[in-house]
Order: structure tokens, then C-alpha cells, then sequence
């Protein structure tokens, strides 16, 4: 209990010209904790997740990462290369749209390879065992390992893109409707993935999606954004049976029944 | 002590609760039963007053809380038997029962050994026990869901008509488990509609007036 956060995030900010996409976000996020981040379309939530994941630097505010030797580092006032570092190190990102998170130039085995080189995993055959359990872990023939990432369909593709993620046992995710477009049978193996890997293994993960069911099953906590700004932050059953804020309730009085 | 409850919620209702006890919210249909325990579990955020819980040998206000401690309280402190089972969708009975001795950090081998005693009390087939519950009959699928609440052995236990969809002889094996609860040294707040159930396992009834009256 009196660990202390792995993210901070403070009074970000970030504006596209003079609109602002995101203002005033601040929220820590501990070790083993998934954040759900809810919200309509065009809300900020693609961007905020952006912001904290060293993709865009963000006009105001601070992120802080825990890293694996107990310090503080400040997102966006180390080196360039030691962010890279981070990003290849300690994060995960799932894009919204799989293919700005695959290279399409390799196979699919060599997408999951990729990161595990990242982390200094030399050998071909643990490599490719390794690529090969991650494709069985999230449900993708493994007969297609060799097959361009091209050749995948949309929810294949979502999947490569996240094993690719995990496979280098990030300790952090950032993950931008990992559930979108997946029929509801691969999604139910994806939940219960994730939170194998957040409950067994720690995993952090900050999630980005518009199905409340998946906020409810997944998060711990949950932060609502409108227009930019959080309206609602809190533990998750709370926001969802008993949200305080005009938009909460709307947003979860419009949901179907999980 | 462990496992004590202070509250006073719903228009100034205060009740206090010890370890041992089994206490039977009563009350008529809409009169608060279920928010009352939703407030003690902080699934909803008491107005005013406080609810404050025996945890790691300190007193928390699960009210004003910070979600962290509650979610730390829930893992350790105190369960909850909901009238629905909610999971995600293919995951096995059994390993719903099991999670929250995992999350809580219990062996592997424990967990799934008590997890299976619990299924087996409540009359769960064991070739149910690899299938997950969305094709269960709705009292299967409540028994899971009592499973998993008992699993941890949590010191407070909060019940929202945990039998309601129960026949007899599931009705007693509930019974037997809140018995054992109490003899353990759990504190259990529950609403109870089944008079039978409530005379064998209630230490003392708890009456709420809607609001509006005075409790
Ligand atoms: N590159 C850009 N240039 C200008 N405006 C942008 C750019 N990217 C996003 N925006 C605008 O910023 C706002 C926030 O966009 P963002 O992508 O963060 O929303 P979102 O909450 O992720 O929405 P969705 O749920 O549709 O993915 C929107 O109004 C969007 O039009
Ligand atoms: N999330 C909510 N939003 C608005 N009103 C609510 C909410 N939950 C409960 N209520 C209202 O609060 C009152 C008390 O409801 P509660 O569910 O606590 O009753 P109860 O005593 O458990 O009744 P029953 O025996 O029928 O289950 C009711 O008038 C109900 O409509
Ligand atoms: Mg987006
Ligand atoms: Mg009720």
C-alpha cells in the first residue's frame, strides 16, 4: 500500500493550433493498476494517451515514470534516447489503428521478434518459439507466422500488434481501443489475457476505450473526458453505478447492458 | 477486533457491528437495503457520514477513502456477494473462484484446492468447473458468484440476497457457509428476504424505514 506510483501525470495540456485536444489532465496510476479512459469521439483521449507515452510532447504540464531502478524520470525532460529507451524497455503501445503499430515490410513472427531484440534476445529458435506463443496466446494461427502482416485482416492485425506489445513484458501499456473491431469471442480471450497479465504479472496498463463493459471488467479505475477535460475520475463501479457528473450518467445511461 | 463496521448513512442511519455477528438489514422493497451495502462497499459514495472499517490494523472511512484503499480494503477486508455474477466472458468457474485468492496473493496449488472445496459445497458439478458460467442455470451462475465471494475468507462479508436464487437444499449449503463464517470470526451484513434463511444465520436484525422516517 505505500508503494509509490508508477505514472504521474500532471496538468497536461495539448493543443492542435489554438484548439485545445486535451487541458488540465492529472492522474497517478500505480503498479498492477489498469485506468480505463472513456469519453466521445473527438474527446482527447487518443491524444492524452499520446502525451503520457512519449509520442507527443505536450504543450503544459509534467509526466513522471517510475523506471525498473526506482527513479523518477521526467518524461519530457530526459534525452531523446533515453525515452527511446523507455519506449522499447518498459512500455507497450497499442495504436488505435493496428497498422501504425505493425511494419508491414517484415513477417508477422518477425513484428513479435522485433521487440524481443529490442531487449537483447539473440537467438533465432527462442525467438521464434516465443513469437509463435504469443500468436497462440491471442488466438492467431500460428501456420501463418511467416505471412506478410499485410495478408492479416483487421482484427488479426490487432492482435499482432498487441503481442508484439507484450511479448517484451513491458511494464506499462498503453493500449488505444485494444478491443475495437475484434468479434466478441476473441475479445473475451483478449480480457481475460489482459487481466491474467495485470493480476499475475503486474502489468500496468492505461486503456483507452468507448465500451464501458470492457472499462467495468478490465479497470480498476476509470477517467471520463469530455471535450478535453476529465469531468469524472474514480474507482470504476463507482463511476459506472454511481456517476456524479452529467455526461457520466449520460454516457452510461446511453451504454447497451454489458 | 478485526472486522468491525461504523456507519451512519441514509438520512442518519447508524449502525455498528462487530466481529461474530451476522446483522439483517430489514426493511420494505426500496426502503435503501441494497444502497445501504453498496455504501459500505463504497460501489456508491455515502453523502455524509462516515463507514469506517477494521483494515491492516487501522480504521479506514471507506466514504472518503482514496480508491487505491479501497480497492486494497475489497482484496483483503471485505466481500461481496452480488445478486449477479459479472466476469469476463470464457473464463472457467473455477478460475473465477480462484482469482481473488490469487489476487491475493494465495499458492496456486491453495487457491484451486479451496476453490474446488467451495464448488463443491454449493453443489457445483465438477464438469462444470472447466466451462465458464455464461451457459449456467441462474442459480449455478449465483452459487459461482457465492463461491468466489467466500473463497477469500474475507473478515467483513456483505450479502445482497445471496440465496434469492436458490432451491432448499442450495439454500442450507449457503446457510452452513455463512455459519462457518461467523464461527471463523467474520462480520456478515446481509439482506436476507427468505425468512427461514434469515432465522438460521442472523445474531441480530437491523430495520430500516424508508427515508423520510426517522431510523
Ligand atoms: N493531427 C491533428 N491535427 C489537428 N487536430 C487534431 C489532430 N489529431 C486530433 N485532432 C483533434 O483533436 C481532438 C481530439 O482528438 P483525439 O484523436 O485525441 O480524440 P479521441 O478522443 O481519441 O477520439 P476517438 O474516440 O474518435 O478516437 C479532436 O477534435 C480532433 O479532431
Ligand atoms: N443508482 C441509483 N440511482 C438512483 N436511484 C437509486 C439507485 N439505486 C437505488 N436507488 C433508489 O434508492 C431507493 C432504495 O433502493 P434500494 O435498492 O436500496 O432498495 P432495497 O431496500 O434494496 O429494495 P428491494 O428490497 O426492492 O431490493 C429506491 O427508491 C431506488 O429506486
Ligand atoms: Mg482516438
Ligand atoms: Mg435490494
Amino acid at each position: 500500500m505505500d508503494e509509490s506510483p508508477l505514472l504521474e501525470v500532471q496538468e497536461l495540456g495539448y493543443s492542435y493550433g489554438t484548439r485545445a485536444a486535451c487541458a488540465g489532465i492529472t492522474f497517478d496510476l500505480y503498479p498492477g493498476e489498469v485506468l480505463a479512459v472513456v469519453g466521445e469521439s473527438g474527446s482527447g483521449k487518443t491524444t492524452l494517451l499520446r502525451c503520457i507515452s512519449g509520442q507527443l510532447r505536450p504543450d503544459e504540464g509534467r509526466v513522471l515514470f517510475q523506471t525498473r531502478a526506482g527513479e523518477i524520470a521526467d518524461v519530457w525532460a530526459v534525452s531523446e534516447a533515453s525515452r527511446r529507451l523507455l519506449t522499447r524497455t518498459d512500455w507497450g503501445f497499442v495504436h488505435q489503428n493496428p497498422r501504425d503499430g505493425l511494419r508491414t515490410d517484415v513477417s508477422a513472427g518477425a513484428n513479435i521478434g522485433e521487440r524481443l531484440m529490442a531487449i537483447g534476445a539473440r537467438r533465432y529458435g527462442n525467438i521464434r518459439q516465443e513469437a509463435t506463443a504469443w500468436m497462440y496466446k491471442v488466438e492467431l494461427d500460428a501456420a501463418r507466422i511467416d505471412d506478410s502482416p499485410q495478408a492479416f485482416s483487421g482484427g488479426m492485425q490487432q492482435r499482432l500488434q498487441i503481442s508484439r506489445n507484450l511479448v517484451s513484458q513491458p511494464r506499462l501499456a498503453f493500449m488505444d481501443e485494444p478491443t475495437a473491431g475484434l468479434d466478441v469471442s476473441v475479445q473475451a480471450r483478449l480480457l481475460d489475457l489482459l487481466r491474467g497479465l495485470t493480476s499475475d504479472l503486474g502489468l500496468s496498463a492505461v486503456i483507452v476505450t468507448h465500451d464501458l463493459a470492457v472499462a467495468r471488467l478490465l479497470a480498476h479505475r476509470t477517467l471520463v473526458m469530455q471535450a478535453g477535460r476529465m469531468v469524472e475520475a474514480g474507482l470504476t463501479d463507482q463511476v459506472l453505478d454511481d456517476p456524479q457528473h452529467a455526461y457520466t450518467q449520460l454516457l452510461v445511461s446511453s451504454a447497451l447492458p454489458a | 477486533m478485526q472486522g468491525g463496521v461504523n456507519l451512519s448513512v441514509l438520512d442518519a442511519v447508524t449502525l455498528a457491528a462487530s466481529a461474530g455477528e451476522c446483522v439483517a438489514i430489514a426493511g420494505s422493497s426500496g426502503a435503501g437495503k441494497s444502497t445501504l451495502l453498496k455504501c459500505i462497499y463504497a460501489n456508491y459514495r455515502a453523502q455524509a457520514g462516515s463507514v469506517c472499517v477494521r483494515h491492516r490494523g487501522g480504521w479506514v472511512d471507506m466514504a472518503r477513502a482514496q480508491p487505491r484503499e479501497v480497492l486494497d480494503v475489497r482484496r483483503y477486508t471485505m466481500g461481496y456477494v452480488s445478486q449477479f455474477l459479472r466476469v469476463i466472458p470464457r473464463v472457467p468457474a473455477l478460475n473465477i473462484v480462484m482469482a481473488p485468492l490469487l489476487a491475493a496473493g494465495t499458492e496456486p496449488t491453495m487457491a484451486r484446492a479451496r476453490a474446488q472445496t467451495l464448488l463443491e459445497r454449493l453443489n457445483i458439478p465438477s464438469r462444470l468447473w472447466p466451462l465458464p458460467p455464461a451457459t449456467f442455470s441462474g442459480g449455478e451462475q449465483q452459487r459461482v458468484n457465492i463461491a468466489r465471494a467466500f473463497a477469500p475468507q474475507p473478515p467483513v462479508m456483505l450479502l445482497d440476497e445471496p440465496t434469492a436464487a436458490l432451491d432448499e437444499v442450495n439454500r442450507s449449503a449457503v446457510v452452513d457457509l455463512i455459519r462457518d463464517a461467523r464461527r471463523r470470526g467474520a462480520l456478515l451484513v446481509g439482506i436476507f428476504h427468505d425468512h427461514s434463511v434469515r432465522t438460521a444465520v442472523a445474531t441480530r436484525l437491523f430495520p430500516l424505514r424508508p427515508s423520510g422516517a426517522s431510523a
